[in-house]
């Protein structure tokens, strides 16, 4: 199974300087985990942001949300794959780099992102249709 | 002349036991639209005719021979008011034991007549009595959890097609036995008093034993079957067959006892495991009121008679 | 001859293939619908309702066969049943794709999301199918139903996100408006009824047990 197959298409944005809370608030609106920080600027690259970031950089360290900026905790560059990646690859490359979640990337543009959850979906899927 | 009371006497026990208890072997099958009726009922003739043929002599020597000396004037008494005995308790509907009724007829004619009563043998007879359901349960019990291991196994359509071949091999199990130990059972005074021959007594019997299945079984299967019907296929296999192998084991012993009694006791070793919580305890008691109250009325009544008679 | 007439078995087996051909013909309705909402093939999705109607009469064939005596009348109402919900999601298709017929425009996004369900319908059908396989082999049946699960967790939330794009978007007419929730309806009750027919599945699995 591939990358593209179980992709989840659905990307969800958050500039530069908005602040931890504006992304909190999206996050619980939307329902998701993760945000895609835009670039700064031209020369900037696309970041990540996840719960975990918040949750251990802002929240346990009794930081005030409303004060941070997500550029400052976002992960960059962003782990990117091919969309044609098979699942193993994908799972152990996450196993190794300790990380939740791969983004889906073609030239520049981010087509989608596969999570541990698609992961195991697309694990069952594979397994029921060939067994 | 007295020659042909008893014959007229068996007959009609055996038409009764016909029209009555060929729903113990052929509820399910019917029930579950395995085999048509009258298919049914005519291979369960040809089933009860081989079990009385092959293997009825056990039984027949036990109650014409072992229990007690049986002239014609016992067997004329016994066969007579256990003839209407069962008939009465079927019109009735009441739950009267073929086995127990002529069992305790021959007792109390033999006693009237002063004649030697094998008191081992009888002992022997009402132990079997007792512990036959006992045995149906634990058997039952035991093929449900070997089903569990080996058929659940299955797919289900392969569950489902076997069940069909196996309910009707348990359905002409007790065909067999209805041959080989209830029709036995009857015709053991009637062979060993020397009025017939064991193969005409044979088929007499199971002539009228047939006749009374094909005129009069339908209503019974419909109605009484009930309690082994609303059990799923699965467990009423497992408890039609449990009981069935237990009357087998009797039969084999020489021992009449009641199918009747091993299928309430199969139903109820199943029933258990399924958590159908006990047996109701009111039913328990019925039967074992049937169970004392049957014999000694048919004790009784023979006695009472045989010594007037005298 | 004992065996011919008690293992019998034919029209079980009748019965049994007819219901695998009733779950192929919801899997090709289903990729039909997918295609021609594609191509936007109006006479394709007319097809639809052809293929539904042949569903309609291999499903009576199906009760007839077993009420004429296939199988123990104990499992014969869970397979009627069963047969019954397929038949109810090849309904449903039906009427999805009668209300396109009416002259729907769909919008970009709008109508990328309603191929995204329709495939996920189409890769739900095709797990059906293969559970039912399963069934029929005796495997065990919790993985495949449970990915049908997955199918139908994702297709409400594509419902969900197409639910509040279309609040954003201006309905010219009642009728418009109705015909437009009504094909979003039936599209994404198929999920549902299709997830219904993989738990009678599981029953039928456990109940001879």
């Amino acid at each position: 199974m591939k990358a593209k197959e179980i992709m989840n298409r659905k990307i969800e944005y958050i500039e530069f300087d908005a602040t931890v809370y504006d992304a909190i608030e999206k996050m619980v609106d939307k329902r998701i985990r993760s945000l895609v920080v835009k670039p700064k600027d031209e020369e900037d690259v696309y970041g990540v942001i996840t719960v975990r970031d918040i949750i251990f950089r802002v929240i346990s360290k009794k930081l005030d949300s409303q004060k941070i900026k997500v550029g400052e905790i976002a992960s960059k560059p962003l782990v990117c794959i091919d969309k044609d990646m098979d699942i193993e690859h994908i799972s152990s490359m996450m196993e190794k780099f300790n990380i939740a979640r791969v983004f889906i990337c073609e030239e520049k543009k981010i087509l989608g992102v596969v999570a541990l959850l698609d992961i195991m979906a697309g694990s069952l899927i594979e397994k029921a249709k060939g067994g | 002349m007295t020659d042909l009371i008893p014959i007229i006497a068996y007959t009609l026990i055996a038409f009764s036991v016909g029209s009555n208890d060929t729903s113990n072997a052929l509820s399910i099958c019917i029930g579950a639209e395995i085999i048509k009726f009258k298919k049914a009922v005519f291979l369960f003739g040809c089933f009860v005719l081989m079990g009385v043929i092959l293997q009825g002599q056990k039984v027949m020597h036990t109650v014409g021979k072992s229990l007690l000396p049986i002239n014609l004037a016992i067997l004329n008494i016994a066969l007579l008011i256990s003839a209407f005995l069962i008939i009465l308790s079927n019109w009735k509907k009441l739950p009267l034991s073929t086995h127990q009724v002529i069992i305790g007829s021959l007792t109390g004619a033999g006693i009237a007549f002063e004649v030697d009563i094998n008191l081992s043998s009888l002992f022997k007879i009402v132990l079997s009595w007792i512990i036959s359901p006992l045995g149906a349960f634990l058997f039952s019990l035991t093929l449900y959890r070997i089903m569990e291991k080996t058929l659940s196994k299955l797919p289900l359509f392969q569950i489902e097609r076997l069940l069909r071949i196996l309910l009707v091999i348990s359905g002409f199990l007790i065909a067999y036995n209805t041959g080989a130990n209830e029709l036995a059972t009857v015709l053991g005074g009637v062979i060993h008093s020397g009025l017939m021959e064991r193969l005409q007594a044979s088929l007499l019997g199971s002539f009228f034993l047939f006749l009374g299945a094909i005129l009069l079984s339908h209503r019974v299967i419909e109605t009484v079957g009930k309690e082994i019907v609303a059990l799923d296929p699965y467990s009423g296999f497992a408890a039609q067959f449990g009981a069935g192998i237990c009357v087998l084991l009797f039969t084999f012993l020489g021992m009449p006892v009641s199918t009747t009694y091993c299928i309430i006791g199969g139903i109820s070793g199943v029933g258990m495991l399924k958590g159908m919580g006990t047996v109701k305890v009111g039913l328990i008691k019925k039967i074992v009121l049937s169970w004392i109250l049957t014999p000694c009325l048919a004790f009784m009544t023979c006695f009472i008679l045989a010594k007037i008679l005298k | 001859m004992f065996k011919k007439s008690f293992l019998g078995g034919k029209n079980e087996e009748r019965v049994i293939e007819k219901i695998k051909k009733h779950i192929k013909i919801l899997c090709t309705a289903c990729e039909t619908f997918k295609n021609a909402l594609e191509k936007q093939d109006i006479k394709k999705m007319l097809t639809v309702s052809d293929l539904e109607r042949e569903g309609d009469i291999v499903r009576r064939e199906v009760l007839s066969n077993i009420y004429e005596g296939a199988f123990l009348p104990f499992i014969r109402p869970n397979i009627c049943k069963f047969v019954e919900i397929v038949d109810n999601a090849l309904d449903e298709l039906k009427n999805a794709a009668q209300a396109y017929d009416m002259g729907l425009k769909l919008d970009k996004d709008i109508k990328t999301d309603c191929i995204g369900i329709t495939h996920l319908n189409l890769n739900m059908c095709e797990m059906l199918s293969i559970t039912f396989e399963a069934l029929c082999e005796g495997k065990d049946l919790r993985e495949k139903i449970l990915v049908i699960r997955i199918y139908e967790k994702k297709v409400d939330e594509i419902k969900l996100d197409l639910v509040k794009k279309l609040m954003g978007r201006e309905i010219k007419t009642f009728w418009e408006g109705k015909v437009l929730s009504d094909f979003i309806s039936y599209l994404s009750n198929i999920s549902d009824i299709i997830e219904d027919a993989s738990d009678y599945l599981q029953i039928l699995n456990i109940s001879i047990r």
